[in-house]
């Protein structure tokens, strides 16, 4: 081989290295990415788990103390007004006709037999982050709860759950289909993860994560 | 044009016994990052390992713990302790390692000390687990520390409730 074929050989391989690390160093990016937000979904679940089988044991979300005890499970995820996440819990039942009969005087009601919400509680940053199946007010957000820091909730009156729109749990029929009768405690969560959003390459930067008993 | 002037190479076993020396070299060069990379997954795979086994002994340390029982003694929380340990695959066996479990209870209402009564919450914790890691990383003056928690409302149960150690353990 001549010296002029090895310094052509020379330019090549610049090009070969330049091309594989395109693939490469996204390659690398992707694994990282993928790993932090594994771990974090793996954090997420658990979180959501433990707090949903309180709430579905009668603990309330709406005081100081309980505020208190998920900011301490969710610890590093920062369940503040201006956090990076936050935890959502619902209380969800079908509607009735014995229900819309007490609420309205009529067995029949525009929510008949539907998935209403009965109270949601969110606390950390609500204003970043709502339940995909519905926030139950009419303006779609959540009031905060007096005296407790952090911590945002509504009640669901009978009546609004008979008649308003807002009221329905959208498409939590397709997760869970409830009986007549049958009342179910959710926990949501979303974690917001804006640092491991590389370049705008990495898709959707948030964690969600939902427990229901 | 120039290129045409320029003498023709040596004759390939010259050629071959020179290259013969740069290969050490590029092998030591290769052999650093890889072995780096390769302990570096090896490490960040057994943390993972690590936390996910820790949340495991934890949660089964709170299922433990909201019902009540005091099997191994001399307390509940010991029991807990006890629970958690052998849930831990070895891993929480030495005292140092031990230490790091604690065991606390929450009153619902306030937020603050609670009791092992039914309607507090238990939070069974691993604060600071050191994970030694394989590679020499720890020169950098950064050990890695393993966090686990999980809590569980304590059921009703039947009798007074069981000693408790620690009750005060934060």
């Amino acid at each position: 081989m001549t010296q002029l074929a090895r310094r052509r050989q020379h330019g090549a391989s610049v090009l070969e290295f330049t091309l594989s690390l395109s693939v490469l160093v996204p390659l690398l990016i992707g694994t990282f990415v993928f790993g932090f937000r594994l771990v974090r979904a793996q954090q997420t679940d658990q979180i959501t788990r433990d707090l949903a089988h309180m709430y579905s044991r009668g603990l309330s979300f709406t005081t100081t103390g309980a505020t208190t005890e998920a900011q301490t499970l969710a610890g590093q995820f920062g369940l503040t007004a201006t956090g990076q996440s936050v935890v959502i819990f619902s209380t969800i039942q079908l509607e009735t006709a014995a229900a819309c009969l007490s609420a309205t005087g009529n067995s029949s009601c525009p929510n008949l037999n539907k998935p209403v919400f009965v109270q949601q509680v969110a606390i950390g940053n609500a204003s970043a982050n709502g339940s995909p199946f519905g926030t139950p007010t009419s303006n779609g957000s959540l009031p905060a709860t007096t005296g407790v820091t952090n911590n945002y909730s509504t009640t669901v009156s009978a009546t609004a759950q008979a008649n308003s729109s807002w009221a329905v749990a959208n498409t939590f029929n397709s997760v869970l289909a409830l009986n007549s009768g049958e009342v179910t405690y959710m926990c949501e969560m979303f974690n917001n993860t804006p640092s491991l959003n590389v370049a705008g390459l990495t898709g959707a930067p948030q964690v969600y994560s939902r427990a229901i008993f | 044009m120039a290129d045409r002037s320029l003498p023709e190479v040596a004759p390939r076993a010259n050629r071959t016994t020179r290259q013969r020396g740069s290969e050490p070299v590029e092998a030591t060069l290769i052999a650093i990052p890889m072995l780096l990379m390769t302990f570096l997954m090896l490490d960040v795979s057994m943390v993972i390992f690590i936390r996910t086994t820790m949340q495991e002994a934890v949660r089964e340390g709170a299922r433990y713990a909201i019902t009540g029982q005091n099997a191994t003694g001399p307390c509940q929380d010991d029991s807990i302790k006890t629970t958690v340990k052998n849930h831990a695959l070895g891993f929480l066996h030495g005292t140092a390692a031990a230490a790091t479990v604690h065991v606390q209870f929450v009153n619902p209402s306030t937020g603050g000390q609670g009791t092992n009564a039914p309607g507090n919450i238990v939070n069974v914790k691993i604060e600071g687990y050191k994970y030694s890691t394989l590679a020499p990383f720890q020169r950098l003056n950064y050990p890695l520390y393993v966090f686990a928690t999980a809590s569980d409302l304590i059921e009703p149960y039947t009798g007074a409730a069981p000693c408790l150690t620690n009750s005060t353990d934060q």
